[in-house]
């Protein structure tokens, strides 16, 4: 019991803060320069703490783009991209961990392949249909594309996290009565909470980070995500380092409070009651 | 589960009709081009695999395959290796401030690719980055490195910005596999006297194979896909050293205006990137692939 | 007969409404990079499109601002897609590759009644060698600039130098090179090694320099390694770096943003730049810019006649409205005024005239017209530049000798020029 104490000790004041330090590095560095004038940036020997600290980056970063309108933007592609793609991939996650049917491998094998070509190519077809169909610089256009970006991903993650529940279950669930639906609905799913989490975490976060496609389909500064509007600050000249970097944090921050308001919800508890049965 | 297959194809549809609508057009779009000399105005000639020919001659492709696979198994393997460590530790449970250090070891994942490279970029910068810095303060070495100016070491500058941009990715993956191991199996386990390893390498293990192969195999075609952060921080150079396959595509495309052309390297990167997941895919032998 | 003649009438007015629509106020999309990069010049274009709209009730101007990096792509792909902006600023250099997506504008010109006064005071070579294509005229460089020796006379003065006797050959300058170099915090001079635009055109201009061609100017065959002289040039840029060692560390990785924070920072004595670089130093920190000079580089002071060019895509729906915006950006007042804000030479020789030009030092330097020289305004232009930086980038690094590398560079270029 003593040794499992100290080596709680260790991991708790040692490694967590020490590996924590190295893994955080670059962004506490990006939050140093971000306090830094412009000319202190460049001054050296480097301060590592900033001798005179302004958020004087911060104000004009807010002022120059209109960060608001961005997050707004982002928000909603970003949130009813995370939703459809749940909507649409968990129940294909659950049919192909669990169904044996024609098509099933080349399906899986598909949903891969789709996401190996290279993005570049795919701009000018893209751009060329969704004016088609009149939808540059709608949400529409961003979601629909991020939703067929995450989907693959996220049925090969689902389909991981169905294959820890055991098949028994389901069969059992059917005898009582159940529809396949249901069993998938009322039974699997909340099983595998953590791994929908998880997964709607990566949907979440494929559309708050994607670039090239929301700089071409989007035509209007007031349609502009976070990542366009923070590439705006790298210039044909000059690169605003302070407040490229304050952008960048500024820029995390929804994503990171969204991820701390999930967190609860990828804990152990929930699966192990059920299985006992 | 046999009785109700036909179940199956109502649960995909969605997904089926999702991908077909908006990805299989503009994929069918780049493979017709690939066989096309295709001018700036999208005007066509039929060229056969002229296209094919010329790229697969140009000595630089071959040396971009290298570099690529390179950059894309060594970020893999490592992020894959930091991504686990990582898990596991955020999974013990007498871990204190759990969800402070899970939020704090995801945030690079909410930094995009640009903005991650230019912080990146920064700091090895040659005069005013920290890398230098610090190891000059603690005598590391004699005089400043020119991180992202000398061959080697911008390969190895580019591969440590990615793993540390990838890793939330992979170690979010396994936290939530590791959620999901039934905890009877380690009290099972935990009575017959089993070790530490012995409890990662029989219990744990088995659990989150699975997870691994999904993990790894999506890691890895992010990283065959990197283009952002390679080309913010290099743009391929000094001398090609750290041009891959995406940013060779992007320059056909973009620098060369050869749609042709760069729609050809695209497929063969498709293709190589099927047969590399497919060998993968064998080696690993999952195991849910034989239920 | 009354009958049909009726519905003809009636047709006809009803044919007419979408005429009448047409002469209510056309907005017009005007897209520049500069836009983006600089609030002045986002502030001075908003003037200009309010006294526009003025004079042209019925035109309204919407300022589109775009990233530097993705301008040619953003064009590109928009007007693939049929929906282009109506007047778009491009690099001289990018011309060669996107006449296929352009309107001439020397018709519409013309139609506007606006063609002598915009064309005919820019040098006609410029106009001949970069935005001409099958006789018809695509483009209206907006400035031509030419890089010349921009140096710092503090630093002069403080290495014991006369700050206002720059040298002028090239013993005299590898000379004050190696007074001005104390490592690790001064050097004399830096090389462009990164591949970008910038760097292409400063080694372009060693070898004009010496009296050679990079490609020659019928576009069919690589001509930097012609002469002996070519050769020995190249290989003089080179040694700086890595015989002389007047170049701070890491040249063959070093961009426009690492040479001007250095000369920012007073780290870097010497390098070849335009006026523009007075403003960027300042900013990086503020007041330095006092202590710079500029003039034509040794020794015969050859440089590329730099600019952009403002054109009309093909697609734009509304050429006419886009032509008189286009001529009002290029005449001499606008084109004056914003070279006083955007720190960049004007091209029209009567602008470059206007005493407010002549008063500043920086923007009245101009390379002589003997010495100015045009880029190679071909397709295959960015290809070659990607050999010619591979050239120089193996050099620094030590691959290759300069020798070996123009040799190897020449079998490249060939290849590259004689494809189809």
């Amino acid at each position: 019991m003593a040794r499992r104490r100290s080596s709680s000790n260790v991991l708790n004041f040692l490694v967590m803060p020490v590996l924590g330090l190295v893994m955080l590095f670059p962004i506490a560095w990006m939050f140093v320069v971000s306090l830094k004038s412009e000319a202190e940036t460049y001054r050296t020997p480097l301060t590592w703490i900033p001798h005179e600290p302004t958020f004087a980056n911060y104000v004009s970063m807010w002022q120059a783009l209109e960060f608001a309108r961005y997050f707004q933007n982002t928000l909603i592609v970003a949130g009813v991209t995370t939703l459809l793609a749940i909507l649409v991939a968990a129940p294909a996650g659950y049919a192909v961990s669990r169904f044996r049917f024609r098509g099933r491998d080349a399906f899986s094998g598909f949903l891969l392949a789709s996401q190996m070509f290279p993005r570049v190519i795919l701009i000018v077809p893209y751009f060329i249909t969704m004016r088609m169909f009149g939808l540059v610089n709608t949400y529409t256009a961003l979601i629909l594309i991020y939703v067929a970006f995450a989907v693959p991903f996220c049925i090969w993650m689902l389909r991981g996290h169905f294959a820890s529940v055991p098949v028994e279950l389901d069969e059992a669930a059917m005898l009582d009565g159940c529809s396949p639906f249901q069993v998938f609905r009322r039974i699997v799913l909340p099983l595998i909470l953590p791994g929908v989490v998880a997964t709607a975490i990566f949907a979440f976060l494929v559309a708050w980070n994607e670039f090239l496609f929301a700089l071409v389909l989007t035509t209007d500064r007031k349609m502009s995500v976070i990542t366009v509007g923070l590439a705006s600050l790298i210039g044909e000249y000059k690169t605003q380092w302070n407040e490229l970097m304050a952008a960048t944090i500024v820029g995390s921050i929804p994503a990171m409070l969204l991820y701390a308001v999930l967190e609860r919800y990828l804990v152990r508890g929930l699966s192990s009651g059920a299985t006992k049965g | 589960m046999y009785r109700y297959r036909r179940y199956a194809y109502a649960f995909v549809l969605p997904a089926v009709l999702v991908i077909a609508g908006t990805l299989v057009y503009p994929m069918g779009q780049g493979v017709y081009l690939s066989f096309m000399r295709v001018g700036i105005d999208l005007a066509t000639t039929f060229v056969g695999f002229a296209n094919y020919v010329e790229v697969l001659r140009q000595p630089l492709f071959w040396g971009v395959i290298g570099h690529t696979a390179v950059f894309a198994v060594v970020s893999t393997v490592l992020t894959l290796a930091v991504g686990l460590g990582l898990a596991l530790l955020l999974n013990r449970p007498d871990l204190r401030f759990r969800t402070f250090w899970r939020v704090l070891f995801l945030m690079p994942w909410t930094i995009s690719h640009v903005a991650a490279g230019l912080g990146w970029k920064w700091i090895f910068d040659g005069l005013y980055g920290v890398a230098n810095d610090l190891l000059l303060r603690i005598g590391l070495i004699e005089e400043p490195l020119m991180w992202l100016g000398t061959r080697d070491l911008a390969m190895a500058c580019v591969i440590v910005a990615n793993i540390w941009r990838s890793y939330p990715f992979v170690m979010l993956l396994l936290l939530a596999a590791l959620q999901t191991i039934p905890q009877e199996q380690y009290e099972a386990a935990g009575v017959d006297g089993a070790s530490g390893w012995q409890r990662f390498r029989f219990v744990t293990l088995p659990n989150i194979k699975f997870a691994i192969f999904v993990g790894s195999a999506l890691d890895f075609i992010f990283n065959v896909r990197q283009f952002d952060l390679i080309f913010v921080m290099t743009r391929g150079g000094p001398r090609n050293s750290t041009e891959v396959l995406a940013t060779l595509v992007n320059r056909q495309a973009f620098e060369y205006f050869d749609y042709g052309q760069a729609s050809a390297t695209a497929v063969l990167m498709l293709l190589m990137l099927v047969a590399a997941t497919y060998v993968y895919r064998r080696l690993m032998q999952t195991p849910v692939e034989s239920r | 007969m009354l009958r049909s003649r009726l519905v003809r009438s009636l047709l006809a007015l009803a044919c007419a409404a979408p005429v009448a629509v047409t002469a209510q106020p056309v907005t017009i999309q005007y897209m520049d990079w500069k836009l983006n990069d600089s609030k002045k010049i986002y502030e001075f274009y908003e003037q200009v499109a309010k006294e526009f709209t003025a004079a042209n009730p019925d035109i309204k101007v919407e300022l589109v601002p775009v990233q530097w990096e993705q301008r040619m792509q953003k064009l590109i792909t928009e007007s693939q897609g049929g929906v282009p902006r109506d007047v778009v600023r491009v690099t001289g250099t990018d011309m060669a590759a996107l006449f296929p997506l352009l309107r001439p504008v020397d018709q519409l010109l013309r139609d506007i009644g606006k063609y002598d006064e915009v064309v005919k005071p820019i040098p006609a070579r410029y106009l001949a060698d970069y935005d001409t294509k099958d006789g018809k005229l695509y483009g209206i460089p907006t400035y031509i600039s030419a890089d010349g020796l921009m140096y710092n006379k503090k630093l002069f003065a403080a290495a014991g130098l006369d700050p206002n006797k720059p040298p002028k050959t090239w013993e005299e300058f590898l000379d004050y090179a190696k007074k001005l170099t104390k490592p690790p915090n001064q050097y004399g001079y830096v090389l462009f090694g990164a591949k970008s635009g910038s760097s292409a055109r400063r080694w372009m201009r060693v070898f004009w320099d010496a009296g050679c061609e990079v490609i020659t100017r019928d576009f069919k065959r690589a001509a930097f390694a012609d002469k002996p002289q070519c050769v020995a040039a190249f290989k003089r840029e080179i040694d700086f770096a890595r015989v002389a060692k007047v170049t701070p560390p890491g040249a063959a990785n070093a961009d426009f943003e690492f040479v001007i924070t250095g000369f920012a920072q007073e780290r870097i004595a010497m390098h070849m730049g335009g006026a523009n670089n007075v403003d960027i130093a300042n900013g990086k920190n503020p007041g330095v810019g006092a202590n710079f000079a500029l003039v034509p580089m040794p020794v015969t002071g050859a440089a590329l006649a730099n600019g952009d060019s403002l054109v009309i895509p093909a697609g734009s729906k509304h050429p006419q409205q886009a032509a008189k915006w286009l001529a009002h950006l290029a005449s001499k007042d606008v084109e004056v005024r914003y070279a006083l804000v955007g720190r960049s030479s004007p091209a029209r020789a009567d602008a470059l005239a206007d005493p407010r030009i002549k008063a500043d030092p920086f923007l009245a330097f101009h390379v002589p017209a003997d010495a100015l020289y045009s880029g190679y305004s071909t397709p295959k232009w960015p290809k070659v530049e990607t050999v010619l930086m591979d050239m120089v980038q193996a050099s620094l690094l030590g691959d290759e000798t300069p020798e070996a590398a123009l040799a190897r560079g020449t079998k490249e270029v060939n290849a590259i020029l004689a494809a189809p």
